[in-house]
């Protein structure tokens, strides 16, 4: 199609922690020093980067990617920061690709960084002013009442009821009990999600991922320059990205089509045709436990509403035929929105070069993907991963 | 090098509470204006009406009022009246404020919802609130009203309308 | 469809107020504690300096710019620096006039990158760019790890 092709050659995550010592220029170098350590790489080898994070107002610093500019390792080059809401953490290395399979350099540093413990006396604050200014802002709407809205619509589309939709919360949760970055990896069980704290029904506090303070980053770098640094390197098969409409009330809330338009853009590069069949692991973005349901139906990795049915018999267990959130996801982690997103990515690249330690699924998989999600339910961004 | 020893620990609450920490109050206030399809809506309700966008192309009435079909990316057509009713698509009940603070066990819970209000084409629908009902007893695919401020108090915003209500 | 500027006056549009109502704590971070608790207890400026490459930053790093080597050496530099820019302001970000003109600077350390950007004592007239300056700090008892600990720089 014209692309070169890209590779991912070195990856490296802080630990995801309820508030930071760390500053975020501090955590972006962090991640992103063991990003270059691990590929082999000295500062002086990357030739351009780019770097993903959430809204300024999280962070509480206006011109955030400047001011990430120096602990991303991007004094004096080629710098730009992107953003797509929560879709970022998954954008951001899409963003990589497009540095390096343009041709436009043959190395590329990826950086995500978020730090909302500065924002009091919650981050949703900075979430006011997405709604509409004049026909929905009056009515005082929150995050939460949306994601109430959508799972409920999910759930009365497909008949699930709320144990359907638990069940991936603990698995995912105690999925991250073997991750090393985990926030908060706790042992939970059905009972302990159904009989968590009810804030917006349907949506239980154990139901919703953990915000966070964290890092990763990546190296991406061209067939030749990969081959000569690694002999495992990890391939951007394909890649995807779609927006829907802000008129988030006039959509079909229990399916997200716009995933389903980024997935199809991704598989049709990376020559995916049955993708439930020839997806082997895969990280769909969780920050919602029915957020992953919904994400592997749009996916096209089921039906429609049978995602909680597979979740019920195992088959996204980290045993089973299709390991979903391997890593332990948003919900088990931790949720530093575009970190979240690209530690699904790192958590690919290990899986395919077998260096997933504890988290290894077995069968040794060759193809793999992550997703992420975010702004008013309108994003997808899609990465399809070979070996 | 293998990703199992991740920097960073982050601080305890009471690590968090003895650091050094620089606070600020930012003063972020806007006034946003209405625009011209949202200021003819907004003038819509003052009079007690839903007005609702057409475009001739497509054919669809289009809620919430917009100056662009982006379908095909067209001017809209002008706008039409369409009912103070619709149906409930899907709706939650809030116990939290926005900063996570809990409501009290006296105080009203939040009670968001899609309409599909009746007259706009398929599936196009608002976020408004429903009031005046047991929240144990609001249901998918009830139908609603608009309850409308009197006349006088009604100042052009989309509060002019109090809530829905079953009927 | 073209723009239509059929009012003038902005006051006439109708409009809807809002605002975001949060506020920030921000955490000093691991170089930026070193500093300011070196000037809170010590009353002294720390600068980092990178045993790969010998670049010497402040305010101080944790990782070096230039190689992006971690930092293992931080190092004093007292509080005396040179002025390295100047200028003086008559009002504030609201467009107020202050009372009487703030002058500011920036002051920089012989061979450290980077510099600390504070009020300068005494008038225009008495400036000089590449001037000693030093910097007055509050007494010790009196300091709390911010920037304010230090009240100005001084002439030498």
């Amino acid at each position: 199609m014209g692309y070169r092709k890209v590779a991912i050659v070195g990856a490296g995550l802080t630990k995801f922690v309820r508030r930071a010592e760390e500053t975020g220029q501090e955590m972006a170098y962090l991640a992103s020093k063991m990003a270059l350590d691990q590929a082999g790489l000295k500062l002086k080898d990357v030739e351009m980067v780019t770097v993903g994070s959430a809204p300024d107002a999280f962070d509480g610093v206006h011109m955030k990617g400047e001011y990430l500019l120096s602990g991303a390792g991007g004094n004096g080059k080629p710098y730009i920061r992107n953003f797509v809401g929560g879709g970022t953490g998954v954008f951001a290395p899409i963003h990589g690709w497009m540095h390096v399979a343009s041709g436009a350099c043959d190395v590329c540093l990826v950086v995500c960084s978020e730090k909302m413990s500065s924002c009091h006396p919650h981050p949703q604050g900075a979430f006011l002013t997405i709604f509409d200014h004049t026909t929905e802002q009056p009515l005082k709407p929150t995050l939460i009442w949306i994601f109430a809205l959508e799972m409920r619509r999910y759930m009365e589309t497909y008949g699930l009821t709320k144990a359907d939709v638990a069940r991936v919360a603990v698995k995912n949760k105690n999925n991250a009990l073997d991750h090393p970055s985990a926030h908060v990896a706790e042992a939970v069980t059905l009972e302990d999600v159904l009989n968590s704290e009810v804030l917006a029904e349907p949506v239980n506090r154990l139901d919703i991922s953990p915000s966070s303070d964290g890092a990763a980053a990546v190296v991406l770098a061209s067939e030749e320059v990969a081959k000569r640094l690694t002999d495992k390197p990890v391939w951007i098969a394909g890649v995807g990205w779609n927006l829907d409409t802000a008129y988030w009330a006039t959509k079909d809330l229990y399916y997200p089509r716009y995933v389903e338009k980024a997935a199809r853009m991704a598989y049709e590069m990376a020559g995916i045709t049955e993708p439930h069949k020839q997806i082997q692991v895969a990280e769909p973005y969780d920050p919602f436990d029915y957020k992953e349901l919904h994400h592997m139906e749009g996916l096209l990795l089921c039906e429609r509403g049978e995602a909680a049915r597979l979740t019920a018999e195992g088959y996204t267990a980290r045993t089973g035929n299709l390991p979903i959130c391997p890593s332990g996801g948003a919900l088990g982690v931790g949720n530093p929105i575009s970190a979240t997103g690209l530690m699904k990515v790192i958590e690919i690249f290990l899986q395919l070069r077998e260096e997933a330690g504890k988290r290894q699924v077995p069968g040794k998989p060759r193809v793999g993907l992550a997703q992420a999600w975010g702004d008013l339910m309108q994003v997808g961004t899609v990465i399809v991963l070979k070996r | 090098m293998k990703i199992d020893q991740v920097p960073m620990k982050g601080l305890t609450s009471e690590e968090y509470e003895r650091a050094i920490k620089i606070k600020w109050q930012p003063k972020l206030q806007y006034a946003w204006d209405n625009g011209i399809a949202i200021g003819k809506y907004l003038a819509g309700l003052k009079e007690g009406k839903i007005l609702a966008s057409q475009c001739i192309k497509c054919g669809r009435i289009m809620l919430p009022v917009r100056s662009f079909c982006e379908l095909c990316w067209r001017p809209t057509d002008g706008e039409v009246e369409v009912k103070d009713t619709g149906v409930i698509n899907t709706f939650a009940i809030c116990h939290v404020n926005w900063d996570a603070s809990r409501l009290r066990p006296d105080e009203p819970r939040h009670i968001p919802a899609v309409i599909e209000i009746d007259g706009a084409s398929k599936g196009q629908g608002i976020m408004h609130v429903i009031g005046n009902v047991d929240p144990k007893k609001v249901k998918i695919g009830m139908r609603v009203r608009a309850v409308w401020k009197p006349a006088q108090e009604r100042t052009g915003t989309i509060t002019d309308i109090i809530f829905f209500e079953p009927y | 469809m073209s723009f239509k500027e059929t009012i003038n006056v902005n006051t006439m549009l109708g409009y809807f107020e809002g605002e975001i109502p949060v506020n920030y704590q921000y955490t000093l971070g691991v170089g930026g504690n070193k500093f300011f608790t070196a000037l809170m207890e010590k009353g002294e400026f720390i600068a980092s300096e990178c045993t790969a490459c010998g670049v010497k930053t402040i305010y101080p790093l944790i990782y070096c710019e230039e190689c992006f080597a971690p930092i293992e050496k931080y190092i004093s530099l007292g509080v005396e620096g040179e002025l390295y820019s100047f200028t003086e302001c008559h009002y504030d970000y609201q467009g107020n006039k202050y009372d009487k003109p703030h002058v500011l600077g920036l002051v920089r350390f012989p061979g450290v990158r980077g510099g600390i950007f504070h009020r300068i004592a005494g008038n225009m007239d008495s400036l000089r760019i590449g001037m000693k300056v030093v910097a007055k700090l509050k007494p010790k008892a009196e300091r709390s790890g911010t920037i304010d600990d230090i009240i100005c720089f001084e002439t030498a």
